[in-house]
């Protein structure tokens, strides 16, 4: 069984049935984020609904590694608010909005000793407690995340023995294992196979179907435009376009945002990521 | 960061931590508990057993043998030189090493999973470093100010407080944008040291001659044979120490991956850094303030605990304060013995020097050469 953790308990009995009374999960609206004197995000306003899937495009460097992170709630924004089901993310605690909103990183956890299933494991820590072993159920919803994933078979190998594929579906993993209702994800489709982007991109599909809303980051444009029904075009740190990938992504915006030689790059084109 | 790229979906080399029977080629069938993760309660139960276990023997053994052999009927009465030796030298010396080495390894094993660097060490980082200035301090002030009411607790005192601007300041002067840098850590921790090394060398300027001497002999990482209110003070502050990093063990675990990686987990970072440091430093400097500088065990005895046992603090912290105390007094007495023909007892902090600075130095290496 899962027990209530030890890193803070439940302040409120609200959350459960999610916000009943707004039908947007997500509100962002009007939130800035700088780095130094430089502006990484630019007043950005959109709104999220539970079972949504959109993509968040853009070239590197446009800041969506940091509005993912700005929502996930590991940065705060110099100005604007986000509102996550009904309440500001600002007055949540960390451990409460770890229950429900979980990131795909782009990176690889720092200790690459630990084994697969230990990573995954991990992603039950926000509803679980961080000394508990997840018991018997948490244990088989790790399992089933990793079979989800297809690495199974991998649950008992380390992380620095997994090829950039395996890690990242293992983070994929960890992510889905605690059932959040925001699943935020960074690119988390580079290093994948073309088999491995459709299984990922129907496990998305199926995330949604059970009511979370899922935002990915993605540079390539061509798999936005085939399997996602709403994309927002992040240039510079400002929204340049929200709605229907093909509206997004008409060839002048493109060309804008990516330049022309980028446009055409489809496929499995893999991009240096070196974004901030 | 260049990522080992082995054969794709084959068992690569047997992963360090994992005991034999969990490794391998895994059927798609087989036991969860073998399959899904390293630590469970039954797994803690073990360890923390057989660490008891480990350190009940240890205790035994270096009680048992000594310089001169124990009448035991005579010893254990309670009366005669025999029971003067056991009672007020043999097992005080024991249990101070045993305090003294659950504290170091205790701290070391969750300075490692709080900068995710295996290279962590009181000693290394300057945490022993600043509390030895503080106690040195205390020392200075009971001197030369003659303050009344016992010397330890005051040394205590100043050297958690020196410990914990130790470990802040290499937290601070070793992490670049919020996040740890280890080498900028190991660094700072080594420039603190030399700090600190000359700051109580200039102290002790200020002493009598024979007090500056014990201040050498303290400073070499020496175990005397302590007072019983000694033993209790020491014993308050390492219990209290090591009991808090246990506490913040599941956290310290998730914090080893990172610390963008925690707060998404949900754990409060900032706290739980500034709480380990300033159990770390409590731990250390009641160990620091009655046995001086013992260096690397905190590196030595994690490091061999986790080729055995994997990475989580869960079960490494415990298993490194119950070890590091079987690690030390094993230690101590090992060297009382092998220097019984010169009749001298060398400083416990020379042995383990020599124990754990190659191995360090071997860390240091595969660290370069995984970064490079």
């Amino acid at each position: 069984m899962i027990a209530p953790g030890e890193a803070g308990a439940p302040s409120s009995g609200l959350s459960p049935a999610g916000g009943e009374g707004s039908p947007d999960l997500l509100e962002v609206s009007g939130v800035s984020f700088r780095h130094g004197d430089r502006t990484v995000l630019a007043e950005l306003s959109f709104r999220l609904c539970a079972g949504e899937r959109v993509g968040l495009l853009g070239p590197n460097g446009a800041g969506k590694t940091t509005l993912l992170r700005l929502l996930a709630g590991l940065r705060e924004p110099a100005a604007g608010r986000v509102v996550f089901g009904g309440r500001p993310l600002s007055g949540r605690s960390v451990a409460e909005r770890a229950r429900e909103i979980a990131l795909v990183p782009q990176e690889a956890p720092l200790d690459r000793s630990i084994t697969a299933a230990e990573l995954v494991l991990t992603g039950l820590a926000p509803i679980a407690g961080s000394w508990s072993d997840g018991g018997a159920r948490g244990r088989e919803r790790a399992r089933e995340a990793l079979a989800e994933v297809g690495i199974l078979p991998l649950a008992g190998r380390q992380l620095h023995t997994l090829s950039g594929g395996e890690l990242r579906r293992a983070l994929i993993a960890r992510a889905l294992v605690r059932g959040p209702k925001l699943l935020l994800m960074d690119e988390p489709l580079a290093g994948l196979d073309l088999g491995a982007q459709g299984k990922l991109l129907s496990i998305a599909r199926d995330a949604a179907r059970r009511g979370a809303a899922v935002l990915f980051a993605l540079h390539d444009v061509n798999l936005a435009l085939r399997e996602l029904p709403r994309a927002i075009l992040l240039v510079s740190g400002r929204i340049v376009a929200d709605g229907s990938p093909a509206e997004v992504l008409d060839l002048a915006r493109v060309e804008q945002a990516f330049g022309p030689a980028r446009a055409d790059a489809g496929g499995s084109a893999f991009f240096p990521r070196v974004e901030g | 960061m260049s990522r080992g790229s082995g054969p794709e979906l084959r068992a690569g080399p047997p992963p360090l931590g994992a005991p034999p029977g969990e490794q391998g080629p895994v059927s798609a069938r087989s036991p969860l508990p073998a399959l899904l993760g390293r630590f469970s309660r039954g797994r803690l139960a073990l360890v923390v057993g057989l660490g008891l276990t480990a350190l009940v023997l240890a205790i035994a053994a270096a009680t048992v043998f000594g310089g001169v052999p124990l009448a035991w009927r005579q010893a254990l009465s309670g009366a005669g030189p025999d029971a003067a030796i056991l009672w007020d030298l043999r097992l005080p010396r024991v249990l101070l090493a045993a305090l003294v080495g659950a504290g170091l390894c205790g701290a070391g094993a969750a300075l490692q999973g709080l900068l995710a660097n295996p290279l962590a060490d009181p000693f290394v980082l300057g945490v022993s470093g600043g509390a030895a200035v503080g106690v040195t301090a205390a020392v200075l002030a009971v001197d030369l100010l003659g303050f009344r009411g016992g010397s330890l607790p005051p040394q205590i005192a100043f050297g958690f407080a020196g410990a914990l601007l130790a470990a802040f300041a290499v937290r601070s002067l070793g992490s670049r944008g919020g996040r740890l840098v280890g080498a900028a850590a190991l660094l700072a921790g080594a420039v603190l040291n030399a700090a600190a090394g000359a700051l109580v060398l200039l102290a002790q300027l200020a002493l009598s001659p024979d007090r500056a001497q014990q201040i050498l002999w303290w400073l070499a990482g020496s175990l005397g044979y302590p007072a019983p209110a000694t033993l209790a003070l020491a014993a308050a502050g390492v219990l209290a120490g090591g009991a808090g990093l246990v506490l913040l063990a599941g956290r310290i675990r998730l914090l080893s991956l990172g610390e963008d990686e925690a707060a998404q987990l949900g754990v409060d970072v900032k706290g739980t850094v500034r709480w380990t440091l300033a159990a770390c430093a409590l731990a250390v400097a009641s160990a620091v303030a009655v046995s001086g500088l013992i260096g690397f065990v905190g590196l030595l005895v994690p490091h061999l605990l986790r080729l055995r046992i994997g990475p989580d603090q869960r079960l490494l912290v415990p298993a490194s304060i119950l070890g590091g105390a079987a690690f030390l007094v094993l230690a101590d007495a090992a060297g009382r013995l092998a220097f019984l023909p010169l009749g001298v007892e060398p400083p416990v902090g020379a042995l383990t020097a020599l124990l754990g600075g190659p191995l360090f130095l071997v860390l240091l290496r595969r660290g370069l050469r995984e970064e490079t």
